[in-house]
């Protein structure tokens, strides 16, 4: 899944002056996704298939990246629409964004579907290509494409033991006690590593990449 | 768990690398009335985690995933408000009791709990919206046999009515329902989310115009998932409503509510 975070602005990003208009998108994203879930929360059925068109794209490419299957991802986001509809009225904005809300309940569904596989299924998962490989949308505009290389060149210029260790807890559901297993660094350093990787990240976009 | 603990924990809790413990006292922690910084750690964290995801390459979704979930969420779009049910509702939720039970008492042998409750109750409850939240949570929750068993009954009764609690202004945001059944002087509480406290209880009111009686307290498993009954002796009458108030351990010290007020579920007089 190298694929995915390629760095194809890794260089360029920093320097191109268009971080704060990106986070001010992704503001203006935010807050339209709240006022989405607020109204599903109500009972708008028409919200939710607005957070559906705005998110299940991205929430499809996550499923897909942990799964690598295409029928069992859009299971997963098909079950994570309906939760996150039932959920709606339990939304805290002061624990993150609507869109990270959905995140959270599709991922831990994702998950749930990749342990159930048990042992031998997640070694055959492990090694597995996708069914099909992720494929830009043809509604992708190329402000939303250039939005996406410019997150992708913010990650690709973690250091790569702390992407690491955001990708394997992220995308392979380990814990911290099993990050470290699997690299060989004391739980601290694990933790550490994952602290400062998230507060890069969102930093980086706050400050406009300085 | 301190603030500062938090703080240090809040990228691990956001990418969902802590043990179920870890996790459950991060909640707990989070539920608890001052912070230092807990929910500023926590927005940055995800905020990271967002950024994670929207690094991946979008894929646009089947047309039949959308067509799934209409399929799916059209009986909750239709459902109103609790009230009693109908003839084929009432056999609909019989099948779906039976089900359960089936499932239940399989699992209750293999010491595992009503894992899959959820999913098999959803394949038979969509005539009901209220009484299929209340199985989501029965499913999520890991209530004894017995208390499983009062529940499907409660639900079976065509007299009774689920109440679902509504969060209180400015408080934080939690979520249960009753199954009551004032004919049979008979209610459970259900909850997948009031997440133990340090130091704190929840305590169940039942209130009669502004008085308020209390009805124990509510203390759920380290998932925060909670069943309880409520004394038959308090609903030998109607009632106006019930309340969840966030008390010190072992309940208010003066029998009535000292701590916020975070849930308040009114009774349907339909």
């Amino acid at each position: 899944m190298e694929r995915a975070l390629a760095p194809p602005f890794a260089a360029g990003y920093a320097t191109a002056g268009m971080l704060p208009l990106l986070l001010a998108v992704l503001a203006r994203a935010g807050a339209a996704e709240e006022s989405l879930l607020r109204r599903m929360a109500a009972g708008d059925a028409q919200a939710l298939r607005q957070l559906y068109d705005r998110c299940s794209p991205t929430v499809l490419a996550m499923a897909l990246r942990i799964l690598r299957s295409r029928g069992e991802a859009e299971d997963v986001v098909q079950d994570a629409f309906v939760e996150t509809w039932k959920r709606a009225s339990t939304f805290d904005p002061r624990r993150g964004t609507a869109f990270s809300f959905v995140l959270a309940i599709a991922r831990s569904r994702a998950l749930d579907r990749l342990r159930s596989r048990g042992a031998e299924g997640r070694a055959t998962q492990a090694f597995a290509r996708e069914e099909k490989g992720p494929v830009p949308l043809p509604i992708e505009s190329a402000e939303q494409r250039q939005d996406r290389d410019r997150i992708q060149g913010a990650l690709a210029s973690l250091p790569p033991e702390q992407r690491a260790v955001l990708e394997l807890a992220y995308f392979e559901g380990l814990s911290q006690t099993e990050i470290a297993a699997r690299t060989g660094d004391p739980l601290g350093t694990v933790k550490t590593r994952c602290r400062l990787a998230l507060e890069k990240l969102a930093g980086l976009l706050a400050d406009g990449g300085s | 768990m301190t603030c500062a603990e938090f703080r240090e924990l809040a990228a691990l809790y956001s990418v969902g690398a802590l043990s179920p413990e870890e996790t459950a006292a991060a909640e707990a922690h989070l539920q608890e009335p001052n912070h230092e910084g807990c929910f500023e750690a926590l927005n940055t964290a995800s905020s990271g985690v967002e950024i994670l995801a929207r690094s991946l390459v979008p894929v646009k979704p089947d047309d039949s995933v959308w067509r799934g979930i209409e399929t799916k969420l059209r009986p909750v779009e239709r459902r109103a408000h609790p009230r009693v049910m109908s003839l084929r509702e009432r056999a609909a939720w019989f099948i779906a009791a039976a089900a359960i039970l089936l499932c239940a008492i399989t699992l209750v042998a293999r010491r595992q709990l009503l894992q899959n409750n959820a999913t098999l109750a959803s394949a038979w409850v969509d005539t009901n919206g209220a009484k299929d939240e209340c199985l989501h949570d029965l499913g999520a929750s890991r209530a004894d046999g017995e208390k499983l068993r009062t529940v499907v009954a409660l639900l079976q009764s065509p007299s009774s009515k689920v109440l679902a609690f509504a969060p209180q202004p400015g408080q934080p945001v939690f979520a249960a329902r009753a199954v009551v059944d004032l004919a049979q002087h008979k209610a459970m509480v259900l909850s997948a989310s009031l997440p133990k406290q340090a130091g704190k209880d929840f305590q169940l009111w039942v209130l009669r115009g502004s008085t308020p009686e209390s009805a124990g307290l509510l203390r759920g498993d380290s998932s925060g998932a909670v069943i309880a009954s409520i004394d038959p002796a308090l609903l030998g009458s109607a009632f106006d409503a019930l309340a969840v108030s966030v008390e010190p351990q072992g309940g208010s010290p003066t029998g009535k509510p000292t701590g916020s007020v975070v849930l308040v579920g009114p009774l349907s007089k339909s």
